[in-house]
């Protein structure tokens, strides 16, 4: 299990984990990892960058899958993502030149409908492509905010600049590092 | 760890990091030993990155609760001249623009109010939205909405919410001047307009105190805030201008990304993003700031107007004969024009707070009469466990620190860290035990404000006490606590 991460990230993870994690050999870690790779449904919460916000990163082998991460990284943070119900849609549609701005913009409109539309999500359909420009479609579902069906954690005021990077490694995978101020 | 070496020191608790590179300006620091020793690290390399941006002045500030932010560390104080290229810096005051702390008396005492604290708690609980996108209850169309952005907490006492009396004991009346609401974005309109009245998430609180005449430091100012019988009960709130000004802070930030090159500034973090005070983008913001600064003093209002209804609930008397007067309000993340010396000169400066509370000492213009010969109360909020402070400015504060001082302890860990450390239900437990009763939205959002995560504030307000900045009170100790 990755060191830092919050319980609800540890609850969403630890559902995709193998059964038989916790009687863990070197063996077990190699195959644990080369499933954490092909599912690339992680994000970790990181130490030493901030202490009174939150920082994470998110990756995948995909744009779209890195985005999905982010995603879940920045609701989880707001609820237990298994306490929101995927019962109410909304599609996004949000182009840009930049890979990085389209991230923020992703994710700073959900700190939006938070706001605006009381709604957090918890699943997310999600297509990034680049053409010529970076697009983005998405299809997001949850829920309406209320205290007596979710576990709620703590509000996300904004996407911060601060250290946020995208950037695509060596075998084509994304990764990005984001801070949130809460 | 920090290696002490590298700095200056200036007197007992005053230190300095020489300038150097593309700095400006040194950066100043007020500390204890033991608080020096204890700073992040990231504090020095944020407040050296505040001392190079355009038209600072005399030095870049960390107050002693400093710790990392982005951008400006949290503590961080920095004043520009506008007449020498100074900048306005959406992250010198925070996203959450005018998060402030107000501190209300009562005439009970804890003997009258312990034995109904759950009560109490509980209804101040359901008065006052908390959490994570708590909606409040004054339903505001776009046109009250601009008002309320226009005129702050006068628009609230004028719909009700409040006494005429009220304002006199707010920072700036409860109202900056010449907000401008044309220059707030849809986006900030919809995020806001359902949520005055709402205290938030983090560490924003509602509490429930009493002042232990032991804990009383100076008798005669107390008696004049109104702080008159032993373990007197008071009522402290800690929230700011919500999803309307953390949008307003984001929307401008990208906005000065897209012009500092226009007028040729670099900084060394995207999140010191800035205009130059005097141009068309600097001024846009400091327009849409005071809109934002002034929602959150209708948003404090609001929440006190809904404070008293639950004491007049729970005790069965009305407000006024409870004694429920505000001792005052006061803005912690904000930008300001204030007259200052510098070298000799008078100037009109863009002082920045940034987690750090005015301190203006006697006699200061700015102050309504009531707090001419005392200083302006200066509220410094510890954490839920460990109480806080009423303090007054003084003129030294004027002289040395662009009329500055600290906000509040300071976090000395991350939340994560303590949230492996407790879990909230059992923290809940272990408040109660020692005999303070807390309702929370978020459990996990409780462990995160434990006690241990945060500085000794003791140490916070003794290193201002030496350094004479700002004059102790009265320490104020926790009996209930509403948490969001």
């Amino acid at each position: 299990m990755t060191a830092g991460t919050t319980d609800a990230a540890f609850r969403f993870h630890a559902r995709h984990l193998p059964r038989q994690l916790h009687k863990i050999s070197r063996a077990q870690i190699f195959i644990y990892r080369r499933w954490e790779n092909e599912h690339m449904t992680t994000f970790r919460y990181l130490e030493g960058i901030t202490e009174a916000d939150y920082a994470f990163e998110a990756s995948g082998k995909d744009l779209s899958e890195m985005f999905t991460n982010a995603a879940l990284a920045t609701e989880g943070l707001m609820a237990d993502l298994k306490t929101i119900k995927p019962i109410k849609k909304k599609t996004l549609g949000l182009t840009n030149e930049d890979v990085g701005k389209l991230l923020h913009e992703f994710l700073e409109e959900l700190v939006f409908l938070k706001d605006a539309e009381t709604l957090l999500f918890s699943k997310f359909k999600l297509d990034v492509k680049k053409e010529k420009v970076y697009m983005l479609s998405a299809e997001l579902l949850g829920d309406n905010i209320d205290a007596t069906k979710q576990h709620l954690g703590i509000d996300v005021k904004a996407i911060t600049l601060h250290e946020f990077k995208v950037e695509q490694l060596k075998d084509k995978s994304w990764r990005c590092q984001v801070v949130v101020d809460v | 760890m920090t290696d002490l070496k590298k700095l200056k020191r200036i007197s007992e608790v005053l230190w300095e990091m020489p300038q150097e590179g593309d700095m400006h300006v040194p950066a100043r620091f007020y500390g204890t030993d033991k608080i020096m020793r204890d700073m992040d690290d990231q504090v020095f390399k944020q407040i050296a990155n505040v001392a190079c941006l355009p038209g600072i002045q005399t030095a870049a500030l960390c107050m002693p609760d400093a710790h990392s932010g982005y951008g400006f560390p949290i503590g961080g104080v920095a004043a520009f001249d506008p007449e020498e290229g100074g900048i306005i810096s959406p992250g010198g005051i925070g996203f959450d623009i005018n998060c402030g702390m107000r501190l209300l008396k009562t005439n009970l005492t804890i003997k009258e109010v312990q034995p109904k604290i759950k009560e109490l708690v509980h209804q101040l609980f359901l008065n006052v939205p908390a959490g994570v996108g708590g909606e409040g209850n004054v339903a505001l169309t776009r046109e009250q909405l601009r008002q309320v952005s226009e005129q702050g907490a006068g628009w609230c006492v004028k719909n009700g919410y409040g006494w005429k009396q009220d304002l006199e004991r707010l920072e700036e009346y409860g109202c900056l001047k010449d907000a401008d609401a044309s220059k707030i974005s849809d986006r900030a309109i919809k995020r806001g307009i359902n949520q005055l009245g709402t205290l938030g998430s983090g560490n924003h609180y509602l509490e429930v105190q009493f002042a232990s005449p032991k804990n009383i430091f100076d008798e005669k100012i107390a008696k004049h805030f109104g702080i008159t019988h032993p373990d007197q009960i008071l009522v402290m709130v800690h929230c700011g201008s919500r999803g309307y000004g953390h949008q307003i802070c984001s929307d401008f930030l990208k906005d000065f990304e897209g012009v500092m090159a226009k007028y040729k500034i670099h900084v060394r973090d995207r999140e010191l993003a800035c205009a130059p005070f005097n141009s068309p983008e600097g001024q846009a913001y400091h327009n849409a700031m005071r809109c934002a600064a002034n929602f959150a003093f209708a948003n404090r209002q609001v929440i006190i107007h809904n404070v008293r209804s639950a004491f007049e609930k729970v005790f069965s008397k009305d407000a006024e004969s409870l004694g429920l007067d505000i001792i005052y309000d006061v803005a912690h993340n904000i930008a300001k024009l204030e007259k200052y010396k510098v070298d000799g000169k008078k100037k009109d400066l863009v002082v920045h707070r940034k987690g750090a509370t005015r301190s203006f000492g006697p006699g200061n213009p700015a102050l309504a009469k009531f707090y001419q010969e005392t200083g302006q109360p200066v509220i410094v909020g510890g954490s839920m466990e460990t109480g806080s402070y009423l303090l007054v400015g003084t003129k030294k504060a004027e002289e040395e620190t662009f009329g500055s001082t600290m906000h509040g302890s300071g976090r000395t860990m991350s939340r994560t860290q303590a949230k492996q450390m407790v879990k909230g239900d059992q923290l809940q437990k272990d408040m109660a035990k020692k005999g303070i009763y807390v309702e929370a939205t978020s459990f996990s959002g409780l462990a995160e404000e434990a006690g241990f995560a945060y500085k000794d504030i003791n140490e916070v307000i003794r290193t201002m006490e030496i350094a004479g900045i700002s004059k102790p009170v009265v320490q104020l100790k926790p009996i209930g606590n509403v948490k969001g």
